[in-house]
């Protein structure tokens, strides 16, 4: 068993790049409609999931990278849904332009909200960030001329892309479908180079120990802020793709669509990346899932949610983790030294023991306890 | 000889009591610098307006020849001034090498740049593992920060202001907290760097003190009561006053 792994599939940062193959895989999707095995349905609602998916990623940048609890997501996939919606209405059906406007508008909205906001701590930066999304959400309301106030935009045209004679419109599923994955594709992996570059790794010491990071010499201010522009950008193109899947009205500005974000970043596991477009996924799936039960599906989600928080606090990928490097080994070091029955012991124990991380971590504290290798991590130190 | 850094008339107020008085403070370039007095005299409260944590009331510091008096804490550090923290400040959940990377990457041109791998920096990657052989973690390199035992995690926050490479290091009690052994470790770590830094440093171990100082400073209620070389000090009266009564 010598099959090699390239370089980036293994190592610590490798689970960036298996979520990559993962999304190509995703390429296939299309297939199960074409053979029948689900409706057009399922390819629109996969589409749905890449852009929620997107969106969650962009709450990642500014929350599980720069520490930043921002309440106000929904600003700016209102704005991008808004912008590109109004773009493609009343300037021109091309869905370049309408990405463009988008792009340049939520920069500029993410800057000025940034530039206020982020002097100020805490709770207050996070009211204030709700209060910003709030404020955009009674102009999308009242601005009846120009929003089409409660009942939203209707009728927007679906682009074409491509060069003639090759032009496909946006309209058919299959080919809004690819490009929406095209752009997840490429804006995840802008994401994953952005978090392991020197400015990823400082808004990671910034998340850390905000003073610490003043105090070797980064303008704190400067990074965060422009942390939230990138996360307000990524917010807007997601919003501008929604509003071509399905429909804009003010609720798009909705504080429900900011809870709802946080709640899949939690879920998932934030500061991963696609953690939280795990997240996603999975909440929307149990969403459609449980409210084709009940309507009550709030009230059980909110129970699930409830539980991750208190005993995986990182979330469905922090669960995988754990099991990954500490479960996993620990049954096969066990399993190689003293057997099959031994084995299940220590499973047996590892399952009992809710949340062994935490205490292998708190209790190598002292020097001398040299960093164990990660897959001898576990067993070494439980006799 | 050069004064690197200069405070005129420091005072810092909080209420109504004078936490720092009508200071004025010179460092000399090249020399060991140590301030001592008893708790609350208000050497925290110095470092923390030198460094710019804090505004003073009245006064200004001048570092190499600039006032920084209004100056942020990210300014006056990348002007060469580092410090470390009475109450240890790194950076707890990241690696013992990334600690000091972080701090080694500012010098760095491509300090914020948005898409080169932090990995590819190799100048920066090599200053790092060279400042943890200095301090002695390296084969922690790897660890999580707040796995490391007090004593390495009080070296470490010395590693970053190091691999600032600054002109003035301030160290708010480094041998806080520890036990003898550590103490030692971090004597020895000074005295190596008192070859080519210059330093300031507040200590309550008498014996460190007497050790590594070139000029040793009391502090009393916010103010200076005496300065001299350690052997001057240990005479003076008042000082031996200050320490009876204020301990
Ligand atoms: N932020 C603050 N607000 C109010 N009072 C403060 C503040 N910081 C310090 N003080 C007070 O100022 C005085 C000087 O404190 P400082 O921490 O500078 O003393 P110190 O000399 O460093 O003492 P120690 O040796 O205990 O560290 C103390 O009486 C302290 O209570
Ligand atoms: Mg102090």
């Amino acid at each position: 068993m010598s099959l090699k792994l390239p370089r980036l599939l293994r190592g610590p940062e490798s689970g960036y790049y298996w979520f990559l193959l993962f999304l190509f895989l995703v390429a296939l999707l299309p297939l199960g409609v074409t053979a029948k095995i689900y409706s057009t349905f399922y390819l629109r609602f996969g589409t749905e999931l890449l852009i929620l998916g997107l969106f969650a990623l962009s709450v990642d940048i500014i929350m599980g990278y720069t520490g930043l609890v921002s309440l106000g997501p929904a600003a700016f996939f209102g704005i991008g849904a808004y912008a590109g919606a109004l773009t493609l209405l009343k300037l021109a059906n091309s869905i370049w332009l309408a990405l463009a406007i988008t792009l340049v508008l939520s920069w500029m909205v993410a800057w000025l909200i940034g530039y206020l906001s982020i002097r100020i701590k805490g709770v207050y930066f996070a009211m204030l960030t709700l209060a910003f999304a709030e404020m955009f959400h009674e102009l999308a309301f009242n601005w009846q001329s120009f929003t089409g106030g409660s009942d939203g935009l209707t009728g927007v045209p679906r682009p074409e892309i491509g060069i003639p004679p090759f032009v496909l419109s946006l309209g058919n599923p299959y080919v809004f479908f690819y490009f929406v994955l095209v752009v997840v594709i490429l804006v995840y992996y802008g994401c994953v180079r952005l978090v392991n570059s020197p400015f990823g790794h400082v808004l990671q010491a910034i998340r850390d120990n905000e003073e610490r990071a003043e105090f070797i010499g980064y303008d704190v201010r400067i990074f965060k802020r422009r942390s939230f522009v990138i996360s307000g950008i990524i917010g807007g193109l997601s919003g501008s793709l929604f509003a071509l899947l399905r429909f804009v009205d003010p609720d798009a500005f909705h504080w429900f669509i900011s809870a709802e974000v946080l709640v899949m970043n939690l879920f998932g596991g934030m500061g991963t990346l696609y953690g939280p477009i795990i997240g996603a996924i999975i909440f929307l799936f149990s969403k459609d899932l449980i409210s084709s039960y009940t309507e009550h599906w709030r009230l059980i989600l909110g129970v699930i949610f409830v539980g991750f928080v208190i005993y995986s606090p990182r979330g469905i990928v922090g669960l995988y983790e754990d099991f990954r490097d500490k479960a996993i080994p620990a049954v096969l070091a066990t399993l190689r030294r003293s057997g099959i029955r031994e084995a299940r012991k220590t499973a047996q124990s590892l399952v009992a023991d809710a949340n062994p991380v935490v205490e292998r971590e708190s209790s190598s504290k002292l020097k001398g306890d040299l960093p164990v290798r990660e897959t001898e991590a576990g067993i070494e130190d439980k006799e | 000889m050069v004064r690197i850094l200069e405070t005129e008339r420091i005072t810092k107020a909080f209420g109504n009591m004078f936490a720092v008085n009508r200071f004025d403070l010179h460092v000399e370039e090249g020399k060991l610098k140590s301030i001592i007095g008893p708790n609350g005299a208000g050497k925290t409260t110095l470092f923390n307006v030198i460094s710019g944590k804090i505004r003073p009331t009245m006064g200004r510091v001048k570092f190499k020849g600039e006032d920084i008096t209004n100056l942020s804490p990210n300014s006056i550090s990348r002007r060469g001034l580092a410090r470390s923290f009475q109450i240890t400040n790194i950076f707890p959940n990241l690696t013992v090498f990334e600690n000091v990377r972080l701090a080694v990457q500012q010098r760095d041109k491509k300090r914020s740049s948005y898409f080169t791998p932090v990995s590819s920096l190799s100048e920066t990657n090599r200053k790092a593992k060279e400042i943890l052989n200095q301090i002695g973690l390296i084969e922690y390199q790897d660890s999580v920060a707040r796995n490391l035992s007090y004593g390495d995690q009080r070296h470490l926050e010395i590693g970053i202001t190091l691999a600032m490479e600054p002109d003035l290091l301030m160290l708010d009690e480094p041998t806080s907290g520890m036990s003898s052994m550590e103490t030692q470790a971090t004597v020895r770590l000074i005295d190596k760097l008192t070859e080519n830094l210059t330093i300031l440093l507040i200590e309550h171990k008498m014996d460190v003190v007497m050790s590594v100082s070139d000029t040793v400073l009391v502090m009393h209620y916010g103010q200076k009561i005496a300065e001299g070389t350690p052997k001057e000090v240990e005479k003076d009266p008042r000082v031996r006053e200050a320490y009876l009564g204020g301990l």
